[in-house]
C-alpha cells in the first residue's frame, strides 16, 4: 500500500514535470513559428482585420471597410478584443502571436486537468505535451489561424474539470468555477459553445454520473446501469436543471448582440463550397488537409483509443461522443453527417472541426496508451517478446517520424501554395493615402488572405471581405463565392461574380484594383479598366474613369446598451474566470482530486501491445515517404499520352526547362531555340492568361517507335472557358516516349528595326500643395462625347440596347455607359456594357457597343447617361486588321480576321468588336472575337469565328422612351451618318479592340 | 443645547451665504468700441468685476479675447496674430451672470492688395460651336476678402463678353496664372486631302492624309485617329495612324493596295473611294 501511495507520489510530480516541459514546449514551438507561419494561414488575418476594428471603434459595431458595411456582432468578440487590447501596447500581428501563444499555454493545462479526471497525472502530463504537439492543434493554428477555436476549446477543457466535480460533489464553487470558464468560451467562439455542449459537456457529466454509483454498478448489466443512471439523474434533477438554466442565461446574455443579429439578418446566401464537405474518397487532396493531417496520430493509435474507450462504461458518453466527432469529421464521404445534420447545416458548417474535437477527445486515450509504452505494461511486453533495442528503435522511429510529419504539417504552408507569396503593404498604403485615393473603394485580385491584412492596415473599404457569414450584397450571396479576391478558384460562378462588380463598378463606387495575378488582366481591360502603375511591390493598380467618391452609408443602428455590453461583457468574462481562478488555486485547489477515481493499471491485449506501436511508425513514415516522391516528382513518360500529360502541364505552369527535357534530343533544336520559338508564339490568353482545367488525349496512331496524339486542353480564363485542340507526334527514345520538336515557320518581318508613331497624352495636374485641400483646380473640364444612335432592341423575349458612342473632343477619352431602365415611376435598374465597347477612345474615335437587359423585364422608360472623363491611358487598341465573311453552316456566317502587329510592342489578345447594321443602319449586335495566340511586332496571326446574323431577327422597340444624357445634360442623338464605304461587308464591320500586356504607358 | 446653537449657527450661516453677492461691475455700453482692427484688436474698459470673458463672433470666424486687469481697467486683446475675413460681428462681453453684446465691424488694418481672379465660361470652346466667351474678373485678398477692383469705382466684378477669333490655341487669361487659361479647339475636320504613293523600288504604298483642318483652316489635334481602309477582293484592311502635325499617313504592302478601293476617315468625315492604280 505504503510502495502504491509513493508511486502515485512520485506519478504525480512527474506529471506536474511534465506540464512544465508542455508548456515550454508550447513557448518554444508555436511561440517561436507562429510570427512565421501565421502570413500563409487561412484566417489570421481576417481576425487581426476584426482586432483592428476593436482597436480603432471599440463600442461602434458597424465596420465599414468591407461589403459597403457590415455588424462585428456578428462574430463573437473575446478573441478579437483580446487581440485588439494587446494591440494597443504591440503591432497586430505580434499580437495575435501573443494571445495565440498564451491561448496554447491555457489549452496545454487544460487538456492536463482534462486528462486528470480520466487518468493519473504522469498520463495528464503526456497529455499535455501531445496537445502543444497534436498535429489537429497544429494544423488548426498555422494553417488554419482558427484561433477562435482554439481559445474555446482550451476554455471548455479547464471547464470540463470543474463541471464533473460539480456534479460529483454538489458544491456551488465548481458550478461557479465552470460557468466562468464557460463565459469565455461563449464570447470566443460560439460554434463550439454550442457543440461543445454535446460533445464534451454531455460527456462529462454522463462521466460523473457513472463514478457517483457505487463500486459494483460497472459490472451489472446493462439494463440495471442505465436504470441506475437515469436514477442518478432524476436525484440531482435540480444540479442538472441550475446548470442548464445558468448556461443558457450565461449563452444569451454575454453575447447577445450576435443572436440579436442572427435573428433580424439571418444569413441567406449559397453555400459556399469548403473541402471538409467533400467525399474524401473522390478527392483525396481535401482527404489529406482536412482529415489525414489533423487525424493521423489517432487513426495510427485508433486500436488501442477504442480498446480504452470500450472498456469501462464511464467513457461511454465519449465514446459515442468520439466516433459521432469521427463520422462528421469525415465530411460528405459518407451521406450519415447529411442525414443527421440536415442539408441547410451541412451546406453551412465547416466538418474540419468535427475532426479537430475527436482528435481532442481522444489525446487522453491516446497519452494512457503512451505511458504504457513508454513505462508500463506495453513496454513490458516489448520488453519480454523482443528487446529493450527494439523497443528503443520503435520509439525513436515514431518519435522522428511523427516529429518529421509535424515539421512537415507547421511548413505546409511553404510546400504547398495555400496563399500567394507574401506582399509589402507599404505600397498600396501609400497610394490609397495619396490624392483622396481613399474616397474610393478599392478590390485586390490573387492577395489570398492578405487582402484582410492590407484592411487592418488601412481606412479604405473594399468592396470584397473575408468573413462570408456577414454578407449581405446580392451579387456575393447568390453565387457561391467565397470571396472576389479569389474568384478564378469558384469556376464560372466566381468569374461571373467578379464581373458583376467590375462592370457594375459605378454602383459600389469602386475606382482602384490592386491585382496581382495577371490572370485577371483580360477581365479588367476587357470591362473597361486602365492599368494606372505598377508599384514597387509588382501590384498593378487598375482603375475605372468615372466613379464618384464614396457616399455616407447610414449605419445599422443598434441599441447603444447592447454595443456597450458587447464591448464590455466578453473581457470582463475572461478577467472574472482568470480572477476566480487565482482565488481558486490559492484556497481550494487540491481538495478536489480525492473524488477521481485512480488510474487503473491497464493490461492491454497482447495484439494491440504489439502492433499499435508500429502503426505511428508506418503511418508518418508512409505520409512523409509519400510527400517527398511527390515532390521529387515521379517522371513518367511510359506511353505517348503521359508524356504528352506532363508536358501539357509544365507549359500550364510555365516550366519551360522541364517542358524542353520532353523533347527529343536533338543538338540543333536547344532551349535557348526553344525559348525564342516560345517567345514568337506563346504570350497570349492561351496559356499566359489562363489555368489548365482539363486535358482529353486521344491516340491517333502508334507505329514502332513515333507516335501521334491529339490533345484537346480545356483552360479557364477569365474571359470565360476556352479549347484548343493540337495534334503533337511523338517518337520512343529508350523506354520513354519524347516530344518530337514541332516545325516552326519563322516570319521575319522585312525591317531591322520596326517603328510605330503614337502620341501620348499627359494630363497635367493642377493641384496646388498647400494645407488646404483642392476642391477644383485639379479637376480637368469633363471632354465632350456624342451619340450617333441608341437603339433599344428585342430579340426573343432577350432585350438589349445597342449604338454608338463617338468621341468628339480632342483629348483621349474613357467613356462610362450606364442604362438606367424603369420599371414604373420609382423603380428602376441600372445596367453597363461588358465586354462589347470600347471604352477607352482616341480623338474622333466612335465605338458602337451592347448592353444587355435580361429577359421580360419590365420597362417604362430607359434613361441613358454617358460620362466622361480625360485618359491618358487604354486608347491604343492594336494593330492592322483585315478580314472577310463566308458562308458557314447552318445560317452562321464565319468572319476570318487577321492581325499585322504595326505597333512597337506585342498584341497579347488580339481582337476585335464586331458590328452589324440592317439595311437602315441600325446597329443591331455588337460583340468582341478574340484571338487566343499572342502577335509579336511585325508579325502577323489570325483566327476565324462564327457570328450569327441578327438582321432581320430583332425588332426595334420603339414605343418606349429613350433619353439620352452626357455628364448629366440632356443631349440629342447626331445624326447617324454611313460609316466609310469601304469598311463593310453585309452590313458587318470589325475594328481593333486588341489587350496589350506591355505597360507602355507606365515606363 | 449645544446641538440647538449648532444647527442655528449653521443655518445662519447658510442664510448669509445663500444672500451674499460677489460685488460685480458692468461696463457702460458706450465703452465697447464700434470698431476692431485686426491684427492686435483690442480695447479697454473699466468693470469691477473678478473675471471678464470676451469674444468676437462674426458670421465665418469667432475669436476669443484674452482678459488682462491692471488697477480696474480691463484689458482685452484678441487672440489673432493674422488678418480676418471683413464684415459685421458681435461683441460679446460677459462677466459672472451679466453680458454685453455690441454689433461691431471688424476688418484688417493693413490693406493689402489681393490677387485678380479670372474666369472664362466655357472654358474650352470647340470651333463647331459658339465662338464667343464670358469673362468675369474680381480681387480677393489672401483673407477671401474681395476687394474693389482698380479699373473702376467699387465695382467688385467685371464682366464682359469676348468674341474670339478663329484661331485654335491656349489663350491666357492673366500671365503666369495657368488656372485663368482658356481654351479654343479647332473644329471638325472639312475634308481630307489623299495621296498615294506607288514606290516600287521598296514594293510599298505611301498613302497618306492631310493637311486636315477645320472650316477656319486650324490644324486637326495631333492624336487624332485617321482610319486608312482598303478594300481589295472581298477583303477589307484597317489602317490606323495617329494626326501629327495635321498629316498622317501608312505604309501598305504593294499586293494590298494594287486595285483596292480606299477611303479615309476622321470622325464623320469620310474621303471619296479612291482606286489605288500604279501607273
Amino acid at each position: 500500500m505504503k510502495y502504491q501511495a509513493e508511486k502515485q507520489l512520485w506519478g504525480d510530480l512527474f506529471g506536474k514535470k511534465l506540464l512544465l516541459a508542455a508548456i515550454a514546449l508550447a513557448l518554444l514551438t508555436h511561440g517561436i513559428f507562429l510570427y512565421f507561419t501565421l502570413p500563409k494561414t487561412y484566417d489570421a488575418y481576417v481576425h487581426i482585420f476584426f482586432a483592428d476594428h476593436y482597436k480603432r471603434f471599440w463600442f461602434e459595431p458597424w465596420e465599414y471597410r468591407w461589403y459597403t458595411g457590415f455588424l462585428t456582432i456578428s462574430y463573437p468578440p473575446l478573441v478579437h478584443q483580446g487581440i485588439a487590447l494587446l494591440g494597443f501596447l504591440l503591432p497586430l500581428k505580434a499580437a495575435f502571436c501573443v494571445f495565440a501563444t498564451l491561448v496554447m499555454l491555457v489549452l496545454a493545462i487544460g487538456v492536463y486537468r482534462f486528462t486528470k479526471v480520466f487518468f493519473g497525472k504522469t498520463t495528464a502530463g503526456i497529455a499535455a505535451i501531445l496537445a502543444v504537439l497534436l498535429s489537429s492543434i497544429v494544423e488548426a493554428l498555422h494553417v488554419f489561424g482558427q484561433l477562435p477555436t482554439l481559445t474555446g476549446i482550451a476554455f471548455v477543457l479547464n471547464a470540463l474539470p470543474f463541471i464533473y466535480h460539480y456534479f460529483r460533489s454538489r458544491k456551488p464553487l465548481y458550478l461557479f468555477m465552470a460557468l466562468a470558464f464557460l463565459a469565455v468560451v461563449v464570447s470566443a467562439h460560439h460554434v463550439t459553445a454550442i457543440f461543445g455542449m454535446v460533445f464534451f459537456i454531455a460527456p462529462m457529466v454522463f462521466m460523473a454520473l457513472v463514478d457517483s454509483l457505487p463500486v459494483h454498478s460497472e459490472k451489472t448489466r446493462w439494463w440495471p446501469f442505465l436504470l441506475a443512471i437515469w436514477k442518478q439523474v432524476l436525484s440531482r434533477k435540480w444540479q442538472i436543471l441550475a446548470f442548464g438554466i445558468l448556461m443558457i442565461v450565461l449563452a444569451v446574455s454575454l453575447i447577445f448582440p450576435y443572436w440579436y443579429w442572427s435573428k433580424t439578418d439571418p444569413i441567406t446566401q449559397v453555400s459556399i463550397p469548403h473541402g471538409s464537405r467533400d467525399s474524401f474518397l473522390r478527392n483525396p487532396a481535401s482527404a489529406v488537409v482536412f482529415f489525414v493531417i489533423p487525424l493521423i496520430l489517432i487513426l495510427a493509435l485508433l486500436p488501442a483509443i477504442l480498446f480504452l474507450l470500450f472498456r469501462q462504461r464511464r467513457f461511454l458518453g465519449w465514446t459515442v461522443s468520439f466516433l459521432l466527432c469521427l463520422l462528421l469529421g469525415s465530411g460528405g464521404t459518407t451521406p450519415i453527417p447529411k442525414l443527421l445534420l440536415g442539408q441547410n447545416a451541412f451546406d453551412i458548417l465547416t466538418f474540419d472541426r468535427f475532426g479537430f474535437w475527436a482528435s481532442v477527445i481522444a489525446l487522453p486515450f491516446s497519452a494512457h496508451f503512451l505511458n504504457g509504452f513508454f513505462s508500463g505494461h506495453v513496454r513490458r511486453v516489448w520488453l519480454r517478446r523482443f528487446s529493450s533495442a527494439a523497443h528503443y528503435i520503435v520509439s525513436a522511429a515514431g518519435g522522428l517520424s511523427y516529429l518529421l510529419f509535424l515539421v512537415f504539417v507547421f511548413h505546409l504552408g511553404s510546400f504547398r501554395d495555400l496563399q500567394p507569396k507574401e506582399i509589402d503593404l507599404q505600397p498600396l498604403l501609400n497610394f490609397l493615402h495619396r490624392d483622396e485615393h481613399m474616397r474610393w473603394r478599392y478590390l485586390t485580385l490573387g492577395f489570398g488572405d492578405q487582402m484582410a491584412w492590407l484592411s487592418a492596415n488601412t481606412v479604405a473599404a473594399t468592396v470584397d471581405g473575408n468573413y462570408h457569414s456577414a454578407r449581405r450584397l446580392p451579387e456575393l450571396t447568390t453565387r457561391p463565392v467565397e470571396r472576389l479576391e479569389n474568384s478564378k478558384f469558384a469556376g464560372a460562378e466566381g468569374l461571373a461574380s467578379l464581373r458583376d462588380f467590375l462592370s457594375a463598378a459605378e454602383k459600389y463606387h469602386l475606382k482602384y484594383v490592386f491585382s496581382y495575378d495577371r490572370y485577371y488582366d483580360p477581365l479588367l481591360y476587357y470591362l473597361g479598366w486602365n492599368r494606372v502603375i505598377r508599384l514597387e511591390n509588382n501590384i498593378v493598380v487598375w482603375e475605372k474613369g468615372n466613379i464618384s467618391k464614396v457616399k455616407p452609408i447610414q449605419p445599422r443602428e443598434l441599441n447603444t446598451l447592447m454595443k456597450f455590453a458587447w464591448g464590455v461583457l466578453p473581457l470582463s468574462g475572461l478577467f472574472m474566470a482568470f480572477l476566480l481562478t487565482a482565488n481558486y488555486v490559492r484556497r481550494h485547489k487540491g481538495a478536489d482530486d480525492l473524488l477521481i477515481p485512480a488510474e487503473p493499471s491497464t493490461a492491454w491485449p497482447r495484439r494491440i501491445a504489439l502492433w499499435v506501436p508500429l502503426l505511428p511508425v508506418a503511418f508518418f513514415t508512409a505520409y512523409i515517404g509519400k510527400q517527398v516522391w511527390e515532390l521529387l516528382y515521379v517522371r513518367s513518360l511510359k506511353s505517348p499520352e503521359q508524356t504528352v500529360t506532363h508536358f501539357m502541364n509544365h507549359l500550364d505552369f510555365h516550366r519551360f526547362r522541364e517542358a524542353y527535357d520532353l523533347f527529343v534530343p536533338d543538338p540543333v533544336y536547344t532551349f535557348d531555340q526553344y525559348l525564342l520559338e516560345l517567345s514568337v508564339t506563346e504570350g497570349g490568353l492561351l496559356p499566359n492568361y489562363a489555368k489548365l482545367d482539363s486535358l482529353s488525349t486521344h491516340l491517333l496512331s502508334q507505329t514502332g517507335d513515333s507516335a501521334s496524339v491529339r490533345v484537346q486542353s480545356f483552360w479557364r480564363t477569365s474571359l470565360g472557358r476556352r479549347s484548343r485542340t493540337e495534334t503533337i507526334r511523338l517518337a520512343r527514345h529508350g523506354k520513354d516516349w519524347l516530344i518530337v520538336p514541332p516545325q516552326f515557320r519563322p516570319e521575319i518581318p522585312e525591317e531591322q528595326m520596326h517603328k510605330y508613331t503614337i502620341t501620348l497624352f499627359k494630363r497635367m495636374g493642377k493641384r496646388v500643395v498647400s494645407s488646404f485641400p483642392t476642391v477644383t483646380e485639379d479637376e480637368i473640364r469633363k471632354p465632350f462625347a456624342a451619340v450617333r444612335q441608341l437603339n433599344l432592341l428585342r430579340f426573343g423575349k432577350r432585350r438589349y440596347i445597342t449604338g454608338e458612342v463617338v468621341n468628339a473632343d480632342n483629348v483621349p477619352v474613357n467613356i462610362a455607359l450606364r442604362a438606367r431602365v424603369y420599371h414604373n415611376d420609382t423603380t428602376w435598374t441600372d445596367f453597363f456594357p461588358e465586354e462589347a465597347f470600347r471604352y477607352n477612345l482616341s480623338p474622333k474615335v466612335a465605338s458602337a457597343f451592347q448592353i444587355e437587359l435580361g429577359r421580360d423585364i419590365p420597362m417604362r422608360k430607359v434613361d441613358f447617361f454617358i460620362e466622361t472623363d480625360v485618359t491618358e491611358r487604354g486608347y491604343l487598341h492594336g494593330g492592322v486588321l483585315d478580314w472577310k465573311m463566308r458562308d458557314s453552316s447552318r445560317g452562321r456566317l464565319a468572319v476570318d480576321a487577321g492581325f499585322y502587329n504595326d505597333l512597337a510592342m506585342r498584341i497579347n489578345i488580339p481582337g476585335a468588336i464586331l458590328e452589324e447594321r440592317d439595311a437602315s443602319g441600325t446597329i443591331v449586335q455588337v460583340q468582341t472575337l478574340l484571338g487566343d495566340r499572342a502577335v509579336a511586332s511585325g508579325q502577323h496571326v489570325s483566327f476565324t469565328r462564327a457570328v450569327a446574323p441578327a438582321g432581320g431577327w430583332v425588332i426595334k422597340e420603339t414605343k418606349i422612351p429613350l433619353q439620352v444624357y452626357v455628364n448629366n445634360r440632356l443631349r440629342e442623338l447626331q445624326p447617324n451618318d454611313h460609316t466609310g464605304l469601304a469598311e463593310s461587308i453585309r452590313g458587318f464591320r470589325l475594328y481593333p479592340h486588341c489587350f496589350i500586356g506591355e505597360e507602355l504607358y507606365l515606363h | 443645547m449645544k446641538t440647538q446653537y449648532f444647527l442655528s449657527t449653521l443655518l445662519a450661516a447658510m442664510a448669509w451665504v445663500a444672500c451674499h453677492k460677489p460685488k460685480t461691475g458692468l461696463p457702460s455700453v458706450a465703452a465697447l468700441p464700434d470698431t476692431l482692427l485686426f491684427p492686435n484688436a483690442g480695447f479697454e474698459l473699466r468693470a469691477n468685476a473678478d473675471t471678464v470673458d470676451a469674444w468676437v463672433s462674426g458670421p465665418v470666424q469667432s475669436f476669443p479675447f484674452s482678459a488682462k486687469k491692471l488697477g480696474g481697467i480691463w484689458s482685452l486683446r484678441a487672440d489673432v496674430k493674422s488678418g480676418v475675413v471683413e464684415g459685421p460681428a458681435t461683441l460679446v462681453v460677459r462677466s459672472g451672470p451679466h453680458q454685453l453684446t455690441k454689433q461691431v465691424w471688424i476688418a484688417n488694418s493693413a490693406a493689402e492688395k489681393g490677387a485678380v481672379a479670372v474666369y472664362f465660361t466655357p472654358k474650352t470652346i470647340n470651333l463647331d460651336s459658339a465662338q464667343d466667351v464670358h469673362r468675369m474678373e474680381h480681387q480677393i485678398d489672401r483673407w477671401r476678402n474681395l476687394q474693389a477692383l482698380d479699373s473702376g469705382q467699387h465695382a467688385y466684378f467685371d464682366e464682359r463678353l469676348i468674341e474670339l477669333g478663329t484661331r485654335a490655341g491656349t489663350y491666357r487669361g492673366v500671365a503666369d496664372r495657368p488656372l485663368t487659361s482658356y481654351y479654343v479647339h479647332a473644329g471638325s475636320c472639312r475634308d481630307i486631302p489623299v495621296n498615294y504613293r506607288f514606290n516600287d523600288t521598296t514594293g510599298r504604298v505611301i498613302i497618306s492624309a492631310g493637311p486636315l483642318t477645320d472650316n477656319w483652316n486650324n490644324e486637326q489635334a495631333g492624336g487624332t485617329l485617321v482610319v486608312f481602309a482598303l478594300r481589295q477582293a472581298g477583303k477589307v484592311r484597317r489602317y490606323e495612324s495617329r494626326l501629327l502635325d495635321a498629316f498622317a499617313s501608312v505604309s501598305v504592302p504593294k499586293e494590298h493596295a494594287q486595285g483596292a478601293l480606299l477611303q479615309v476617315s476622321v470622325h464623320r468625315t469620310h474621303s471619296p473611294l479612291i482606286e489605288l492604280v500604279s501607273y
